[in-house]
């Protein structure tokens, strides 16, 4: 056997698990960490909007044609995250952009105003014609998962909720790599720490003395370093045996820890890996800063908010100026999301986060995101929800294309970063990252992601007139069965009862189950619930559900480590609708009512005898006592 | 007078309220108009008729139809007086018990809280009232009893309805509890442990399928129609095609036999799983209407008493209470309409006239109690937080983000967003002075208090319902 090559990919967003698929494939050992559940949205544009390029056709066409290439690659290997939604492109100029589009083989249709409102009848009235393209959306969250899953069945080592701690480097090359891991969700303050963390990382991107080096986008001029030679070298995939090909249907419940609610330390690891990609997003600089490395990077803004139902059933964009995120609205499951970005210093509504709010932006900029898509849409539905995304681009800016940057200009071989890129491009970006690793050590082995499908996206009969809908209601069946793709029938197939859990999305418990026991979910993590199955994404944001969902944790978990995940993923969902006006402030009295309120769970009494008997026990009232309980020579 | 009438179950068992030939209708000229159907509205209003019973025409507006879903059906008088100020307030209000006496806990309240602004004497009157209209327990006891809920915890409550009675978390003996395995919000083994740990005696709990096919969500409401009418739920699924496959179809999924009765066969599955126990807790959804008879069949069935943990929402309990309230409405004389209050005309400081869904009418007095922030008495948009009905003043920060807390279970600004009022329950206008000479508040729109942390929402809403209520009636 040769030498196999040690990768380890920080970050697990699209890209990262993106970036862990594909090593996994071309056979190297991948070790993959990120501080949150995967994807969390603090990697990549997370606005849901597969792009068919039509909105770069005329100022990047090369970007343009790679959008439509993935677009099309997409809908191939993930067809379960894709909808087919189509697209529109309102804007100025939709002739030459038209032409421009024809010129990067894009379809697109110029449609009058009448026929872009029938064609899609929420859009704004204002809206003076607009361009049909081959847009489509994506489920970010579905992608990265089933990206993570997929590494994993090819051997990789999917580590969330770990965070790398140090990188140790020596004579100029990485060495070791020190990795925490967080076993349960402790308490709100643990979650807080993550978010932190994120905050603290853009501190850290100035003042270094290399700021002025241009980062390097290219493939060649790298050092091949201590490249190991190829290890195998057939270049068929092999699947390990150790992944579950199907979640929920091997291996049985989650792993009865012993030391349950005993050890809440972080496990502390180090990994002697042999080189290093940063794919951590906005934290890209923190996780480089580790190793005395420094990533200079301009932060933009972009915020996203989250529609309930679908204002929208097209993707609707209109180009934005040249290096900036056009604004979307995108109908992606039982949502829409909205999104526009704002450059740093160019608009007050991008507020530094403070220590409160994290990765919630202001209440002006949530507000603003309403006013930009007003002229787009017509009306941008309840919102729900609002994500702040920093994204971490190279300085100088490179637009929405990706760059890499090699430390080994920083006397710091094996430490890549990777920053830029979409959603739509991000498999593509990850080719090219492993082309380059595995270049480093000699390895020569074709990118096979663009072929092989990802678990969900199979083709498999529709098994609704098979089997009818599992006993389900059938818009049950059908909003599981379109985020579970080909694993429908394994997931919904049970033997006794399937209730919903969260009735807002449609989730059923088998469905968490499933996702609880996916290998590259934590322990006891319900955001990694939250991303695979949408569960308290609706309404209520977990307000009603939250409970539910976590007492799918007992009792393979103790009532301590249920209640503390509970909380952890009611606060997370809290966060996201603080800035949001209207009636999503009344679900939120609503929420609060009912857990400080109804449920008590701000109190927590542990009464004796004596403690107890303070208190009315009934016995004042001795004619409420039943008298049917002749108990003596009952007989079960 | 006479107000049990209609609100204690008749001897068939069914709540036999909601009728709409009880209904009475409106004056076209109300004495007293009461602009919100929770807790805290109807008591304004069952209070304005009782109170001068021949003399003033009581209507009430029931400006959103779901107002008890969210109610557990318990009357919370005071559980926890006040948050600590300490720097470690959570550690600190976590563990600290709940009142036994909330009477005794009173003068521990600031001075503008409802209970000291009214006095301990309306208090009581108020809740003799309710004891009055109302069939629950607990009136008897000066103490606070301790319910379970549905997450495992306890909570502290004043009043009880008779189906909680059995199960008081206080009652030093033994529990089982049942849980359904088609109603997930209440998982029967998790909330024993949890009880269990913290109580000083044994809590065991069993989950069963109840009879039938349940495909709605949530459930509650299915199960509770199911054992009202004696008839198993049959779902709603698409029918399967089992041509279409080789295998044979699995056992969930072939097509129900006879559509059966609910309530035998549940208690036989709980008979068969259950252990022997004194008392046996059911999430509540034992009937919606006839859970007198519901009940009564399974403790005879499982020789134990049987009680009931809130669910929801939508809360089945909470509709119970409405239906018992309703019926003391129909009794006291009450017209109740449902709509919205459209427009209303002042002069000099008093309200004159409402519209009311096409009525136009006048009024000699007003009392709004549409509830808080959590619906539909305030409402939040990008202006600010308002009360839409009256416009009265609401006081708040401008800064969104201040509203609330980082955390879920945090002391929220938004606890006690509201309108302030002076002694006499008037809403005041940001310069302090009354909004309207004849406009009264109760309930949860009075701000200034979080009553979700005090446990004390239904008790305000008694008292300042009631007192609301007798002063506007003429």
């Amino acid at each position: 056997m040769g030498y196999t090559p040690h990768v380890l990919v920080v970050g697990g967003g699209p890209l990262g698990t993106g970036l862990a698929r594909d090593f996994a494939i071309r056979g190297l050992e991948v070790t993959l960490v990120d501080p949150g559940p995967l994807a969390a949205p603090r990697t990549g544009r997370m606005g849901g909007l597969l792009a068919s390029g039509a909105q770069f056709a005329r100022e990047d066409p090369d970007y343009a044609q790679r959008c439509l290439a993935e677009n099309r690659t997409l809908f191939e290997i993930a067809g379960h995250c894709v909808e087919d939604t189509g697209g529109l492109v309102v804007g100025d100029n939709l002739d030459g952009l038209q032409t421009a589009c024809e010129d990067c083989s894009i379809a697109a249709q110029h449609l009058s105003a009448e026929a872009a409102t029938e064609r899609e009848p929420g859009l704004d009235p204002a809206v003076d014609g607009a361009l049909a393209v081959p847009d489509a959306a994506i489920d970010p969250f579905l992608l990265t998962v089933a990206a993570a899953r997929d590494a994993r069945e090819y051997g990789a080592d999917i580590r969330p909720r770990t965070e790398v701690t140090d990188i140790v480097v020596e004579n100029g090359a990485v060495e070791t790599v020190v990795v925490e891991q967080t076993p349960f969700p402790v308490d709100a303050d643990g979650r807080d720490a993550t978010g932190d963390a994120d905050g603290d990382a853009t501190d850290d991107a100035d003042g270094d003395d290399t700021g002025g080096e241009p980062p390097d986008d290219g493939a060649d001029g790298a050092d091949p370093g201590a490249g190991g030679e190829s290890g195998e070298d057939g270049d068929e995939p092999v699947r390990s045996d150790g992944g579950k090909s199907v979640p929920g249907t091997v291996g049985g419940g989650t792993d009865p820890t012993e030391d349950l609610g005993g050890s809440l330390e972080p496990t502390v690891d180090r990994l002697d890996v042999d080189y290093v990609v940063n794919a951590a997003g906005d934290n890209a600089p923190a996780v480089a800063g580790l190793a005395d490395c420094s990533v200079p990077v301009s932060q933009g803004q972009e915020t996203v908010t989250v529609a309930a139902g679908r204002p929208v059933e097209t993707a609707v964009t209109r180009p934005a100026a040249p290096g900036e995120a056009p604004d979307t609205a995108v109908p992606v499951g039982q949502h829409t999301l909205l999104a526009t970005e704002h450059r740093s210093g160019s608009d007050a509504a991008g507020v530094p986060s403070g220590p409160d709010t994290g990765h919630i932006p202001s209440p002006l900029a949530v507000d603003n995101v309403a006013d930009s898509l007003s002229g787009l849409v017509a009306g941008t539905g309840r919102t729900q929800r609002a994500l702040r995304l920093p994204r971490a681009e190279f300085d100088p800016g490179r637009g929405r294309d990706f760059a890499v940057l090699d430390h080994d200009r920083q006397d710091c071989w094996g430490l890549l970063t990777v920053l830029g890129g979409t959603v739509t491009t991000h498999r593509w970006v990850a080719e090219r990252v492993c082309d380059r690793v595995c270049g480093e050590f000699g390895i020569q082995r074709a990118c096979q992601t663009d072929e092989l499908q990802l678990p969900g996206g199979e083709d498999v009969p529709d098994l609704a007139q098979a089997v009818g809908t599992f006993g389900l209601a059938e818009s049950v069946y059908e909003h599981s069965k379109r985020r579970l793709g080909s694993q429908t029938s394994a997931v919904l197939h049970t033997d006794g009862e399937n209730p919903v859990v969260c009735s807002c999305q449609s989730v059923t418990r088998s469905e968490v189950a499933a996702a609880l026991d996916d290998e590259t979910n934590a322990d006891a993590d319900l955001g990694g619930v939250r991303v695979r199955t949408s569960a308290t994404t609706g309404r209520s944001q977990g307000g009603r559900c939250g409970h539910q969902v976590a007492t799918q944790l007992h009792p393979a978990y103790d009532g301590e480590v249920v209640e503390n995940a509970c909380t952890a993923l009611l606060d997370e969902r809290w966060q996201g609708q603080r800035p949001v006006a209207g009636p999503q402030q009344t679900e939120m009295a609503r929420t609060y009512r009912l857990h400080a309120g109804v449920m008590n769970r701000g109190h927590d009494h542990e009464m004796g005898h004596t403690d107890i008997a303070g208190y009315d026990d009934g016995s004042h009232d001795p004619a409420d006592r039943p008298t049917c309980c002749p108990r003596v020579g009952w007989e079960p | 007078m006479n107000g049990r009438a209609d609100a204690t179950p008749s001897p068939s068992g069914e709540d036999s309220l909601g009728d709409p030939s009880e209904t009475v209708t409106p004056s076209d000229t109300p004495d007293v108009l009461v602009v919100g159907g929770g807790l805290a509205g109807c008591f304004a209003a069952l209070s304005a008729a009782r109170e001068h019973p021949a003399a003033a025409a009581v209507e009430l507006l029931v400006t959103a139809a779901d107002r008890f879903d969210r109610h557990p059906g318990t009357i919370d008088v005071l559980g926890y007086p006040g948050r600590s100020t300490d720097d470690d307030s959570t550690a600190a209000t976590e563990h600290r018990q709940p009142v036994e006496t909330p009477f005794d806990a009173i003068d521990a309240l600031p001075e503008d809280h409802p209970y000291r602004r009214l006095g301990r004497d309306r208090l009581r009157t108020a809740l003799a009232l309710f004891d009055d209209e109302l069939d629950y327990s607990g009136e008897r006891s000066e103490h606070n009893a301790l319910v379970p809920t549905h997450t495992g915890r306890v909570r502290p409550t004043a009043r009880y309805p008779d189906w909680m009675a059995a199960g008081l978390a206080s009652r030093d003996e033994p529990m089982g509890l049942v849980g359904f395995e088609q109603a997930p919000a209440l998982d029967a083994a998790f909330v024993a442990d949890r009880l269990g740990e913290r109580l000083p005696y044994e809590v065991t709990a069993v989950t069963v399928e109840f009879p039938g096919r349940v495909t709605e969500s949530p459930a509650g409401p299915v199960l509770a129609r199911a054992l009202d009418g004696d008839e198993a739920p049959s779902g709603d699924v698409g029918t399967p095609d089992f041509d279409v496959v080789e295998e044979e179809p699995p056992s969930s999924l072939t097509p129900d036999e006879e559509q059966g009765p609910a309530r035998e066969p549940l208690v036989e599955r709980v008979r068969s799983e259950l252990a022997l126990e004194g008392r046996v807790g059911f999430p509540a959804v034992l009937g919606e209407t006839a859970y007198q008879t519901v009940r009564d069949h399974i403790e005879s069935a499982l020789y134990a008493e049987v009680f009931e943990i809130p669910v929801g929402p939508p809360s089945v309990p909470g509709r119970r209470l409405e239906r018992r309230l309703h019926a003391a409405l129909a009794d006291a004389g009450v017209a109740v309409t449902s709509g919205a209050l459209e427009g209303f005309e002042a002069d000099d400081g008093r309200i004159d006239r409402v519209s009311l869904s096409g009525r136009d009418r006048a009024v000699e007095s007003v009392v709004l109690a549409t509830g808080g922030l959590s619906g539909p008495g305030l409402v939040a948009d990008r202006a600010g937080v308002h009360e839409p009905v009256f416009d009265c003043h609401v006081d708040h920060p401008d800064d969104r983000l201040a509203w609330t807390e980082p955390t879920l279970l945090a002391d929220h600004a938004f606890g006690r967003f509201g309108v302030s009022v002076d002694d006499e329950l008037r809403p005041l206008d940001a310069t302090g002075r009354p909004e309207y000479e004849n406009l009264r508040a109760a309930g949860r729109i009075v701000g200034g208090f979080d009553y979700d942390a005090e446990q004390s929402a239904d008790g305000v809403a008694l008292v300042t319902g009631g007192a609301a209520g007798r002063w506007s009636s003429p």
